[in-house]
């Protein structure tokens, strides 16, 4: 008799118990591939928004939730607009820019987008000029950008998140917002690209969207940047205010800060000059993140201890009571010629089969949770990972190699004898 | 029945020192006009007068009887008084639609307020001040002339290039450095740029030459000023054109470094 057909034969004898040990190290491997999927994409997320955000200080309301930041910044609360002037006016050292946002649902067609109402900087820079004599030694360098002549380029703010004008009838939308609506960047009506120009020409009548009961013109269609700006549309904010009908507030203040100043304490400074409002850096959401991130790793861990002691010991138990059953058929084979080695080997190659299998099964089944939970508990996209189909593999194949090691050992070590002598 | 009398008598005493303290505050001028009835032409009036006559004003942005106006006004009657010389004020409540001309061209529809802006006699707001105050800062709003004429251009968007020449004789010409004259004389540049010469003798800019922090005896030399208020440099009147144009590239090319640490 074949050592494969030995193996096969000898998988399949005690089904019941097969399948509960397989089960075992089956969903031991889901759950772990499942949440470390999730937590890699979500990762990745968090980087991406870090980096499209651009800037690193937000001011909220009080008790708006980061959470709420996150969902499109639609929190109920909000703040006075009057803090751009108070921050543009102070003479706090290191913020470089200062971008106030307030957002609102708005409704095309069948899908839901996100107004946002934006303020150019024209309308409030000018107001850093009003701090006297003492700005005439401010020298040039972070927190102390120069404000003129800047390209009236609309598409700048997917880059720079910032826009030196905008007229209140004007709105830019997003990459996705643009493809739902059939709309291409030669329909904006752009006006200092050169493209957008000879593009006019062919298509005199710059494209409109009508927001909330007002017709606007779509000056820039942006560029995609793989964020939730890609679903948003940008109008001026006094616009976006009289609209929703909410008065001169905002939803939140994106800062640039200068990483000397805010090192130097910039953001007790600004807690002081505006105590109604929550200041906090981004590196304060990035590590509220990663906590989570890390709770999520310490429960895969926890995940990991589990399957080790529960399916460890489940493999051991079968094993032990295989070898145990069946140690009349052992010596059966033994006492045929078959030597010790060929018995480890039957048993260890059992092993390895139902390592891979859960292994491989767990890394399948993981994956297809983490793609379909990965949207609905963390808003992400996630996609299967190579990476953890080996480590998939490795941890199943090693758990039930190391568990069967010894009941394989001692079918190994039966004495032909002794079995027939229980005969 | 004592207590009732007593009762009513407190309560039209407070109720006369509230309609005083009003009244007090909406002043337009020192004349006494109500400023709150004032248009905008009228506003602008007292603007254009202050300006012809070598004054400056003080527009005193206010939106509702409110502690922080009541605290601001308490700063700024008493001064008023011992600036009468020197400044003018206006009182602008700024929901009164009438005003709505004056808020909208300084924009402080959503500014904080009560809100002082110290106007020069060229038209350049020498500084703001928000919420609270003292009579010292709002002295710090009266500035030396070149220091109005820097802060209006730099206002109006325009790069200022401050000449400081050491002149015995202000009759004597001024000799604008080379770089200075050909930067100007760029079409591009042109609208855009204000020269302004600065004798380092004159005592009335002393405070302005240690603001743009150049030595007592620097001259000449050329201070190169950007908006919204930064100090691109000093230079010697041999730098061209071209390190102008270079260095004002270089200063709007971005934020510097340290701007991007939020890793």
């Amino acid at each position: 008799m074949r050592l494969r057909t030995l193996v096969l034969r000898e998988i399949f004898e005690r089904k019941s118990q097969l399948f509960t040990s397989f089960l075992a190290i089956l969903l031991g491997i889901t759950v772990i591939v499942s949440i470390k999927n999730i937590t890699h994409f979500s990762e990745g997320a968090i980087a991406q928004e870090m980096d499209s955000l651009g800037a690193n200080i937000l001011v909220l309301p009080k008790s708006a939730s980061l959470q709420e930041y996150y969902s499109a910044d639609l929190q109920s609360e909000t703040i006075p607009e009057e803090y751009v002037a108070q921050l543009a006016m102070s003479d706090l050292a290191g913020i470089d820019n200062v971008s106030p946002k307030l957002s609102v649902p708005v409704q095309i067609r069948e899908k839901t987008f996100t107004l946002t109402g934006i303020l150019p900087t024209n309308e409030f820079q000018a107001k850093k000029a009003w701090g006297g004599a003492g700005i005439l030694s401010r020298p040039v360098g972070c927190g102390n950008s120069v404000g003129m002549m800047e390209s009236d380029d609309k598409k700048t703010l997917s880059r720079k998140k910032i826009i030196s004008t905008l007229e209140e009838n004007e709105v830019l939308v997003g990459s996705e917002v643009a493809a739902y609506l059939g709309l291409k960047d030669a329909d904006a009506a752009e006006a200092d690209s050169p493209e957008a120009d000879s593009s006019k020409a062919a298509s005199p009548e710059p494209a409109s969207l009508e927001l909330l009961g007002k017709k606007f013109t779509v000056t820039a269609v942006l560029p995609s940047t793989g964020t939730v700006d890609d679903s948003r549309i940008f109008a001026h904010l006094h616009t976006v205010q009289d609209l929703a009908k909410k008065g001169p507030v905002v939803n939140a203040i994106e800062i640039i800060g200068c990483c000397h100043e805010i090192s130097d304490g910039l953001v007790g400074k600004l807690n002081s000059l505006l105590p109604d409002a929550k200041v906090i850096t981004v590196s304060q959401i990035v590590q509220s993140q990663q906590r989570i991130n890390g709770m999520m790793s310490n429960l895969s861990l926890m995940f990991l201890v589990i399957i080790v002691f529960v399916g460890g010991a489940s493999i051991a138990n079968y094993m032990y009571a295989n070898v145990f059953e069946r140690r009349r058929e052992i010596g059966t084979l033994m006492a045929l010629g078959a030597d010790s080695r060929l018995v480890l080997k039957v048993f260890l190659l059992k092993a390895l089969l139902l390592g891979g299998a859960g292994g491989i099964g767990g890394y399948i089944l993981g994956s297809i949770l983490a793609m379909v939970l990965g949207p609905q508990l963390a808003g992400i996209r996630v996609w299967p990972m190579w990476e953890l189909a080996i480590a998939a593999m490795v941890i199943s194949i090693g758990l039930t190699l190391v568990a069967s090691f010894f009941p394989a050992r001692r079918a190994a070590r039966l004495d032909p004898c002794a079995t027939f002598q229980e005969i | 029945m004592r207590l009732f009398h007593s009762t009513i008598a407190i309560l039209i005493c407070l109720l006369s020192v509230a309609v005083a303290t009003a009244q007090d505050r909406a002043a337009t001028t020192p004349s006494g006009t109500d400023p709150s009835a004032a248009n905008a032409s009228q506003t602008q009036n007292a603007i254009d007068r202050a300006a012809a006559a070598n004054r400056y004003v003080f527009l005193f942005f206010w939106k509702e009887d409110s502690p922080q106006t009541d605290k601001a006004w308490a700063v700024l009657k008493p001064t008023i008084a011992k600036m009468a010389d020197a400044a003018d004020f206006v009182s602008i409540r700024v929901t009164n639609p009438a005003e709505k001309k004056t808020v909208d061209k300084y924009g402080v529809s959503r500014a904080p307020m009560p809100m002082v802006l110290a106007i020069a006699p060229s038209g350049a707001i020498t500084k703001a001040f928000t919420k609270s105050f003292d009579e010292k800062e709002l002295r710090t709003a009266f500035v030396s002339p070149c220091t109005q004429r820097c802060l209006k251009a730099l206002q109006d968007r325009k790069v200022v290039f401050v000449c400081i020449v050491d002149q015995a004789n202000p009759q004597d010409k001024v000799a604008i450095p080379k770089g200075v004259e050909d930067f100007k004389a760029d079409k591009k540049q042109a609208a855009t740029t204000e020269i302004v010469v600065v004798n380092q003798r004159d005592a009335n800019e002393a405070t302005f030459l240690k603001e743009l922090e150049v030595g007592v005896h620097a001259a000449p030399v050329t201070v190169f000023l950007a908006p919204p208020g930064v100090n691109v440099g000093a230079f010697g009147s041999t730098t061209t054109k071209e390190t102008f144009v270079a260095k004002l590239a270089e200063a709007q090319s971005g934020c510097g470094a340290g701007c991007s640490c939020h890793h």
